[in-house]
């Protein structure tokens, strides 16, 4: 956890509800960007990012100081994004091209994915990570992207390091099949963290 | 081919759509909505309502300890219920229901058993 993050929980503790924002327009970017990936729709996104910051607000009091923020923050949003697609009967889904359909992600609200990334490779690589199975696409998202350590992940997602260590080896393998039409791109083996 | 080190770089900013700007302000209101909120006033859970919770309790077991008393002694006699063998509990039993008070007793324990089994039920209603 960083000193300002610490700082921050610490104020929100003492009673200071204001101080909770530097918290939300910290972490709201990344957060989005997950729970987005996770539910493939902008309004439920924001709806459970939403309520992901009120529930850690609420349970403040149950934060681990020791531990980083933001892997905290994270879970709470994955159980939540997992509920919601529970709610919403999309439990299991391969969410192939159904991200071009929620008007491309990249955009907020407006312009398109191509207007985002303007680097082809990137954009390749974007659009097979966003293609990938609900689990692998998370825990790529988590782990390489929010660089949360493969037990963090395994907490979020109330599975075991093992399973996500599957789903990264799962998830290279499927990026590999897709991208290898991309020569130039090449994926790791190993989990490094 | 590039190496792994790009590969996770690329993967590291992976482009993320960005959240809606108002973001912050609405959590923000929608805490602040939660702390100011007035305590939602649980009937039951004030000083008077758990006083007669705890009556409700005391009525209820008494009920069911008059219940038990007639139905295993043979009042109005008082006779214990000794000879299980000849007829079992259940005789004593039969033998209450011909009598009136006993009768009494045990539907009356039983209907305050019940009705403070339900009672918070209702309350809260």
């Amino acid at each position: 956890m960083t000193a300002s993050d610490l700082d921050v929980v610490r104020s929100v503790r003492r009673g200071d509800r204001e101080a909770f924002g530097h918290l939300v327009r910290g972490h709201q970017g990344r957060l989005f960007g997950l729970v987005l990936m996770m539910v493939r729709e902008p309004a439920g996104a924001e709806e459970v990012t939403q309520d992901a910051f009120v529930r850690a607000f609420t349970h403040i009091g149950q934060y681990d100081e020791r531990r980083p923020f933001y892997p905290w923050i994270a879970a709470i949003a994955v159980r939540l994004a997992q509920n919601w697609l529970r709610r919403h009967g999309r439990t299991v889904q391969r969410e192939g091209t159904a991200l071009e359909s929620v008007g491309e992600p990249g955009a907020p609200a407006s312009g398109s994915l191509s207007t985002l990334i303007d680097d082809e490779a990137k954009r390749s690589l974007w659009r097979a990570v966003a293609a990938l199975p609900s689990g692998e696409r998370t825990a790529v998202i988590l782990f390489y992207r929010d660089e949360m350590a493969v037990s963090d992940i395994a907490r979020a997602l109330g599975v075991t390091t093992g399973t996500i260590k599957t789903f990264l080896f799962r998830a290279r393998r499927h990026l590999r099949e897709r991208l290898k039409t991309e020569p130039e791109i090449s994926l790791d083996e190993r989990p490094s963290r | 081919m590039t190496s792994l080190r790009d590969l996770t770089a690329d993967l590291r900013a992976l482009p993320l759509p960005a959240p809606p700007p108002d973001l912050t302000g609405v959590v923000l209101a929608r805490i602040a909505q939660l702390e100011d909120e007035p305590a939602v006033v649980d009937p039951v859970a004030g000083p008077g309502a758990t006083r007669r919770a705890e009556w409700s309790v005391w009525i209820s077991l008494a009920g069911l300890v008059a219940g038990l008393v007639i139905a295993l002694f043979n009042v109005p006699t008082l006779a214990p219920v000794t000879s299980f063998g000849r007829g079992g509990p259940m005789a004593g039993l039969a033998d209450v229901s011909t009598a009136p008070m006993a009768t009494v007793f045990l539907v009356t324990g039983f209907a305050i058993y019940l009705a403070s089994l339900f009672l918070p039920v209702r309350e809260r209603r």
